[in-house]
Parts: structure tokens; C-alpha cells; sequence
């Protein structure tokens, strides 16, 4: 910023002010880049095709496991492009760190998870040929497929689901995702969050465990747990071997890549790409993809959609609000926009609820009274949400959307007499507030910008918006104590049970929320082995209690729409037993049957 | 009519002097209409005084609250209701783009303020007692040199924003001021430290030095006022500087915070949109480049007016 011309103690006056047009010159030059920058985003600039590794992969590569329908682009050409957030997508591996993965685009490709789903989120056996459940619940013996090779040669056995979940649980490795399986996984809470003066346990006394034969894998859990087998949808191990030699980021390197999957990282270029190619040693396994290849963009989420355009990329999630308008107003581009369930996610506010000023109930109801939902989607979300009073989305299982809507509904003059009465009359001397965004998209953006008004105009508080990074978030969000005071963020399902969902909110989870009484309502209810209908209504009972309390205000549900290029084809995108088309949730990954229901056409655009 | 007291040096005594009754002008009155003869200089300074009074009475003039969202008229084309259209929450654009040129002066002024504070004592110090001043204080010149100056200022800033000594550094407005004032104090140093090493030589500070007067009162009464010039120019082109820093760093999303208004984040979060609502970054861009170009034309002005070898 200041002027820097060469030292000398001979100065003249002359010497020392700038020419004219040096300084015009830079100032000039400054406002190009600025301008050529910002106005065409960073990323575009780079129009990364594939470079000479991945051609010489591709020559390599002449058949699909799949044989390919008649109107298919040749095998060499069966590429898949999808976008992923530039300064989000650091691993490949589920069980390395869950929010740093590129899961927008293509992720866990790489071994195959016990079970998986197909787009009517039916579980189905994968890595698992099969598996049952002891009498009370809390054993469980899955058989692993035998002759499943992993790329260096070993086999694939349950030594490395062991490895991986004592991974998973290492304090050391602070995985961001432990608290999926506290008070579920046997031993796992007393390892990754020791109560108060009681001894840690240590990983290897985590309830997974290698059965009678290599090929069984046993699993013990602290309760009865029916729904075991669906939240092992997350189980795609890591190679024990790959772990022992080179260390849990075997992965993120072409050179140290193993995979026991239909894919392989074959390139990965910083800031660029990451090219996943077919893995040529990939037997034993259960799926037959047609796709052969899978580049996954490094991009930022602002210039998606530019890449959308010009063909960059073949689908992406979420386009921004001026994105689906432009869409929508052509018919041919029309047809490109999908929207679906997704994974079931409500967005929604959350409070650090030991800190004041949110730890006084009546503050929080006040909050949950001025938002304006019905506005939000009208002027806002369009086909991205329905509006939440909620925490269960509706389809999902025990939904009660209608029965929950009068608790947290808008109305801005109980929100305001509920704040005087906490002791901020009209928001006075109400601390100014920050609302934490995680890596938000410009419809996220655009969302909490109409939020933070509505607080303002409704509750007369100031709330900043702060935009952080993923990890930043995640981290701050899982710290004990958590540091965020007051955010907005989404989750969605993970398996088709409302205790998932509902066990976001338990004690010692992500958020600070504390509640006994919620807590023992749904652990009994998941437990629960008896008649269905009965179980639902515990969990609707629980969720009661969740909304009353209100450690959270409920924004809405997503009903993700996605753009997908007309010449991605294939069983994926026709309709599911409810009639919705779309790239059904979780995507491109061995956890879903969609990595083999698509194919490319012949239509589509040259990739080399 | 009183006696009036003739003191030796004022226009007036040269009329006295003389008996023309013309009065000469001050060196002042001579540099303003130098200064006034420029046509592309007048134009700056007269859109800078525009901008800077559109930013003291950005209240009265923006028609809304720049927080003040209306959903429902999100998303307007230019018109005669929203002059600069409204953004996807409503937001009026014409409210944003006047707060946001009050945002972009206050941080702009405040930064340059700091520099001044900063960079001027060091110059004079250095200028002054050379020696081991003069060397440390090059030192520190050189160092502060070797670094980019906007990268210092992202890394600067992202120290400051992720909560070390939270007490100081509150508020983003105030962080965004502090991170430019202090990486770019450097130029306004070396040109004060120049001018002092420069005039040092001048045959009236010799003169002054021979009849007895000591360092504090050259350096007040002779240096300081004939350094000035220079630096009222130096200080006018650090401005755009300024502003432009912190509509880069904004655009990064490093400085101010939403909901207010920076007109470097506006064009950052424009980008999006731009195929469709061309608007949202067209005006906040504009504005900025009316700032920035307004006080470059009238810095390069200000140095023709000023600069003494053009009488």
C-alpha cells in the first residue's frame, strides 16, 4: 500500500512523489485484476481440462463393468464432472473427516460400506452378503463378502472395519463426527467423551470386533439398537494395511492410493481437480458402474453455475435464486432442474443455551415467534423449502408437521412481549449478536440476511452475519464447550429412523442443549421393540419436547433442486416410488446404487 | 481609521511598501488558482466533496435504513421507485450503495488518520536525529517493504478477526481501519523522512541555525510547514488506497460483516447474480471507482498546484 520506490539518502522531491503514470498505472492495473477477478470469479480463469496423467489413464480404459446402453458415449469418454467447494474438499474418506469431503460431488468411492441404499432409501447388503441381530438387540453378526481384494493385494476382511472404527474413535484423531454413535456403539461414549472422573477407555475396547471367522464382523451396542444395520450406511472402512504404512491420508496421494472400490484416486491436482479413474483391480465387489471416470472440480460455490453453463460441469446442487430463475425461463433449460427430498435437511438457528442471553427460555421462544417463515419461502426459498415449524421434514419418518406449527409460529407480537418480559424491551441493551454461517451458498446467504432483518425489525436486535469456513465451523461447533454462541445451520438424515434425526439434539451431541427428559423419551423409543405405530409416538412425544423448549428456532425444509445435464443418463433419474426424479441422496458414492445406475450419453460434450 | 501594525513579510506591507495598493498573493492563494486551472483536478475535488457529503448525510439521503429489508420487493430492476433496483432480500440498493460509500470514506479517513499517526512522527524522527533513529527506522521500513502490502494486510486481518485480544479489536469496521492504517504508514515515512533530509540542506535552515534558534524550533517553525505540501499530496493519494483496500479485502470476505454495508463485499456478492440482476454489482463498482478516481485526480492536482518549481 505504500509507495515503494528504491532507497537512497540523495533524495530529491521529484524522485520521492511517484510519476503520474506509475501511480495511475498501478491503481489501474489494480482495478483490472480486481475487476477481471471478481466479476468472472478466480476459478473460471482456470479452464482445467483433463491434463496428461488423466489422458493417459483414459486411453487406457475401454470397457464399463457395465455393458453400455446404444445411445452411450464410448467407455474412454464415461466421465462424470461435478463440483465441490474449493476450500472444503481436503479428504476422500468418510471416516477421515465427514464435513472436509467434496460430498456435494463424489466421495467414498473407494471401499464399499456394509449396506447401502438405493433411491427409495431401501437398505440393501453391499459389503455385507448378510446380517442379523441377536434376541435383545445388541449384537450384531454381519458376514462379509469373501474374495473382495483391496488394490495392494490384501484382502478385504473385517480387521479393517475394526481398524477403521478404532480410528474413528482415537481421541487423537478428533474425528468431527463422533457423536453420530455415542450411547449407541458399545464402549464408544466412554472413549470419545469419558464422563466426568472416570477413567477413558481406549479404542480397541470400542464394541467392533472381528468374530469367529476374518469374515465376521461382530458388533456390540450399549442398547438395543434395530436401527444398527441402517446407520451402518456410514461404514466404508479404510485399508488396515494403508492405515499401518502410511497413515490415515493414504488417500489423498495417486501414489499411496488403495482402493477395494470400483474407483481409485488417479489425480489430484491442488485447488484444480481430483480425478477418481476405474480401479482395474477391483473384484469381489457388488457394483458394476458404467461411469469409468469421476472428476471432482475444485471450484468456489459462486461460480458453479457459470461452469453449469458453459459445460464445465455436468450437475451441481443448490443453484442460487437468480440461477433457478434463469433456468426456469427458458424451456429447454427447464427441463434441466430437479428438485427432490434430498436427505430430509431442516435448516435451522441454534443457541449456545448456557449463555446468556439465550439461556432464559423466554428469549429464545421470542426469537422463534419473529421469524416470518412464510414470507421466507414466498419471497426467498421458492421450490428450495417448505416452511419448518419442526424438526422431522415431512415424508420422513413420525413427521407431524401440522400438530408442531402452532408452537414456534410467526407471531411478531407475542415475540415482542416475551423479550420485554426477559428484560430487553423493543431489544434494548440485548448484546449485539453474530450469527455463524457454515460455507454458506449464496441461497444460505440470502437466507440469513433475511433472518438477521427480521430479527431486527421484529425484535429490534442487531445480529451480524459471520461467513466461516467448513472446518472453522465443524470445529468450533464440536468443541466442548461449543463456541458458537449463535448459528444457522442444516442437518439431514442419515439413515431412515427418526431417532437419527432426533439424536442430533441428545445430551453431549453437537449442541449444548441438555434435556433429560428428551434424552429418555427417545433412547426408550429407539430401543423400542415393540408395536411401530407405538414407537412413532414416543418419538413424537420427544420431538414435543424439542420443539417447546426451543434450543433451536426451525427455518425449513430443503427440497434441494438440482441441475442435471441432459446427458446424464440412466435408471437413477427416473422416477422413485413417491414419482420424484432427481440424483437421489447420497449421491455418487458406494453408499448408493445411483454409481451404477448412470451413464453418459453420446451427446455430451468432449472432455478431453 | 486605526494605526495598523506592519509587519515585515505580509502581502499588505508590500502594497505599504510599495504605494501600488496591489496587494501580492500568498504563495496559498497562488497554488488554489494553479490548482483551479485544472480542469480533470476541479472535477475530482468536486465529485470528492459530493461523495463525502453524500457519506456525512447518508442518513438523510438513503430512503431506507440500509438493515431495512422488504422481501417482497426483492429482486427489482433499476426504476424510478428503487433507482439502483433492490437486491434478493429487498434490501434498497440506492440506501446500501450510500451507506456503503459512508462505510468506504470512515474506514478510508480512519485508515489514513492511522498511517499519518504513524508514519509522519517515524519520518520526522528519522529525518531529524538521524543516526541509529534514521537506521531503525529504515530497518523497519524495509521490512514492512518486503512484504506485499495486501497479502500483509489479509494475513493481518485474519489474526485480528479470529478473536486474538478480542477487547481491541471489536468490531470489523474497526479491525478493517487498523489492519490498513498499519501496512500502509510505509510511503507517507519515506516521504516525510525525504523531505526533512532534503530541506535540511536549505540555506534559510542554515540561517535559522546561525542565529540561534534550537532543533525543536527549526523543525516547527521552518521544516514542518514547507514539508507539508508534499504531504497533503501524498495524503489525498492515499485515500483511493485506502478505500480500495478495504473494498479488496471485503470483496475476500475479510472486513466488514454483513448487515453493513461495504461496497466491496456488494461487488463480491454480486457475482452470482450478474447474469441476470446486472445491477448489483454495477453500482456499488461505480461508486467505488467515482471515489477512487475522484481523489487521484485531485491528488495529481494538488501536486501540479503545489509543487514550486512550476511558479
Amino acid at each position: 500500500m505504500g509507495s515503494t520506490n528504491g532507497d537512497s539518502n540523495e533524495v530529491t522531491l521529484d524522485g520521492v512523489l511517484e510519476h503520474r503514470s506509475t501511480r495511475r498505472g498501478v491503481l489501474g492495473g489494480a482495478a483490472a485484476m480486481f475487476a477481471a477477478g471478481g466479476m468472472f470469479g478466480i476459478n473460471t480463469w482456470r479452464s482445467s481440462g483433463a491434463s496428461a496423467a488423466t489422458s493417459s489413464v483414459r486411453r487406457a480404459i475401454t470397457t464399463s463393468l457395465q455393458e453400455l446402453p446404444a445411445d452411450a458415449a464410448p467407455a474412454e469418454k464415461q466421465m462424470f464432472v461435478a463440483p465441490a467447494n474449493l476450500t472444503t474438499a481436503k479428504v476422500l474418506d468418510f471416516y477421515e473427516a465427514v464435513y472436509e469431503r467434496p460430498s456435494d460431488a463424489s466421495s467414498d468411492v473407494f471401499s464399499e460400506p456394509l449396506v447401502r441404499i438405493n433411491k427409495n432409501f431401501e437398505l440393501q447388503p453391499a459389503s455385507a452378503e448378510s446380517w442379523s441381530g441377536s434376541e435383545d438387540g445388541m449384537t450384531w453378526t454381519f458376514k462379509i463378502r469373501e474374495g473382495m481384494m483391496w488394490s495392494d493385494g490384501n484382502p478385504v476382511t473385517a480387521e479393517d472395519w475394526v481398524a477403521t472404527f478404532r480410528y474413528g474413535a482415537d481421541p487423537a484423531h478428533a474425528w468431527d463426527f463422533t457423536w453420530f454413535f455415542q450411547g449407541v456403539l458399545k464402549n464408544w461414549s466412554a472413549v470419545v467423551a469419558p464422563a466426568e472422573g472416570a477413567t477413558a477407555m481406549t479404542p480397541d475396547q470400542i464394541g467392533v470386533a472381528v468374530g469367529a471367522t476374518p469374515y465376521e464382523l461382530v458388533v456390540t451396542t450399549e442398547v438395543p439398537a434395530p436401527y444398527l444395520p441402517a446407520m451402518l450406511l456410514y461404514s466404508n472402512p479404510l485399508s488396515k494395511v494403508g492405515l499401518e504404512t502410511t497413515g490415515p491420508l493414504y488417500n489423498t496421494n495417486p501414489e499411496t492410493a488403495i482402493s477395494a472400490g470400483p474407483y481409485i484416486l488417479t489425480e489430484w491436482q491442488k485447488d484444480q481437480h481430483i480425478i477418481y479413474s476405474k480401479n482395474e483391480k477391483y473384484v469381489g465387489g457388488t457394483l458394476k458402474p458404467m461411469i469409468n471416470q469421476v472428476m471432482v472440480k475444485l471450484a468456489a460455490p459462486d461460480t458453479w453455475f457459470t461452469m453449469y453453463q458453459n459445460n464445465e460441469i455436468d450437475f451441481f446442487e443448490a443453484p442460487p435464486p437468480a440461477a433457478l430463475t434463469l433456468m426456469m425461463s427458458d424451456e429447454t433449460t427447464a427441463k434441466e432442474v430437479y428438485s427432490g427430498v434430498g436427505d430430509f435437511p431442516t435448516w435451522y438457528i441454534f443457541f449456545d443455551v448456557t449463555l446468556a442471553p439465550f439461556n432464559d427460555i423466554k428469549v429464545r421462544q421470542a426469537w422463534s415467534h419473529a421469524i416470518d417463515r412464510d414470507l421466507l419461502k414466498e419471497a426467498v426459498l421458492g421450490p428450495n423449502g417448505t416452511q419448518a415449524y419442526s424438526w422431522l421434514a415431512p415424508g420422513f419418518p413420525a413427521s407431524q408437521r401440522e400438530a408442531m406449527s402452532t408452537i414456534q409460529n410467526f407471531d411478531p407480537a407475542m415475540a415482542k412481549s416475551l423479550l420485554a418480559e426477559a428484560g430487553f424491551p423493543d431489544g434494548k441493551d440485548f448484546p449485539k449478536q453474530q450469527l455463524w454461517l457454515r460455507a454458506p451458498s449464496p441461497l444460505d446467504k440470502t437466507v440469513a440476511a433475511a433472518l438477521a432483518s427480521m430479527i431486527n425489525e421484529n425484535l429490534g436486535i442487531e445480529v451480524e452475519l459471520l461467513e466461516k469456513a467448513q472446518q472453522d465451523f465443524t470445529a468450533a461447533l464440536n468443541s466442548k464447550p461449543t463456541q458458537i454462541p449463535l448459528g444457522y445451520v442444516r442437518y439431514g438424515m442419515d439413515f431412515l429412523d427418526p431417532f437419527n434425526m432426533l439424536s442430533v439434539w441428545l445430551s453431549g451431541g453437537r449442541h449444548s442443549w441438555s434435556n433429560p427428559d428428551y434424552d429418555a423419551k427417545v433412547l426408550e423409543a429407539a430401543s423400542f421393540l415393540g408395536d411401530p405405530a407405538e414407537r412413532v409416538a414416543m418419538f413424537q412425544e420427544a420431538e414435543k419436547v424439542l420443539v417447546t423448549d426451543v434450543p433451536g428456532v426451525f427455518i425449513y425444509h430443503g427440497t434441494p433442486v438440482q441441475l442435471i445435464k441432459p446427458w446424464l443418463k440412466g435408471e437413477f433419474i427416473a422416477p422413485d416410488a413417491n414419482g420424484i426424479t432427481s440424483l437421489h441422496w447420497p449421491g455418487f458414492t458406494a453408499m448408493s446404487t445411483v454409481t451404477q445406475e448412470m451413464y453418459i450419453g453420446a451427446d455430451a460434450p468432449d472432455r478431453s | 481609521m486605526a494605526e495598523q501594525t506592519v509587519r515585515a513579510g505580509t502581502p499588505r506591507d508590500f502594497a505599504a511598501l510599495t504605494g501600488t495598493g496591489k496587494r501580492s498573493r500568498t504563495n496559498a492563494e497562488l497554488a488554489f488558482r494553479r490548482f483551479m486551472r485544472q480542469k480533470l483536478a476541479v472535477a475530482g475535488a468536486l465529485l470528492v466533496i459530493l461523495l463525502c457529503l453524500v457519506a456525512v448525510f447518508a442518513p438523510w439521503l438513503a430512503p431506507t435504513h440500509y438493515a431495512k429489508a422488504d422481501l417482497l420487493a426483492a429482486n427489482q430492476f433499476p426504476s424510478w421507485e428503487y433507482p439502483f433496483g433492490t437486491d434478493p432480500i429487498g434490501y434498497n440498493m440506492l440506501s446500501r450503495v450510500v451507506y456503503g460509500i459512508r462505510t468506504s470514506f470512515t474506514v478510508g479517513l480512519s485508515a489514513v488518520f492511522i498511517s499519518c499517526l504513524i508514519g509522519i512522527p517515524l519520518g520526522l524522527a528519522a529525518g531529524l536525529r538521524g543516526g541509529f533513529t534514521d537506521f531503525a527506522v529504515l530497518r523497519l521500513v524495509e521490512v514492512m517493504t518486503a512484504f506485499p502490502g495486501i497479502l500483509f494486510a489479509i494475513f493481518l486481518i485474519s489474526v485480528v478477526n479470529s478473536g486474538v485480544m478480542s477487547s481491541f479489536f471489536r468490531s470489523p469496521t474497526f479491525n478493517i481501519t487498523f489492519v490498513i492504517g498499519v501496512t500502509s504508514w510505509v510511503g507517507l515515512c519515506r516521504l516525510m523522512r525525504a523531505q526533512i533530509l532534503t530541506l535540511r540542506e536549505r540555506e534559510y535552515i542554515t540561517a535559522a541555525r546561525s542565529t540561534g534558534a534550537n532543533e525543536l524550533q527549526i523543525a516547527v517553525r521552518h521544516l514542518l510547514p514547507n514539508a507539508v505540501p508534499p504531504m497533503i499530496v501524498a495524503v489525498t493519494l492515499a485515500m483511493p488506497a485506502a478505500i480500495f483496500a478495504e473494498a479488496g479485502l471485503s470483496f475476500l470476505g475479510l472486513g466488514i460483516n454483513e448487515p453493513v454495508p461495504s461496497l466491496g463485499k456488494m461487488v463480491a456478492d454480486s457475482g452470482t447474480y450478474i447474469q441476470l440482476y446486472w445491477y448489483l454489482g454495477f453500482f456499488p463498482a461505480l461508486a467505488i471507482a467515482l471515489a477512487v478516481l475522484g481523489f487521484a485526480f485531485m491528488g495529481d492536482g494538488l501536486r501540479d498546484a503545489l509543487d514550486p518549481r512550476q511558479t
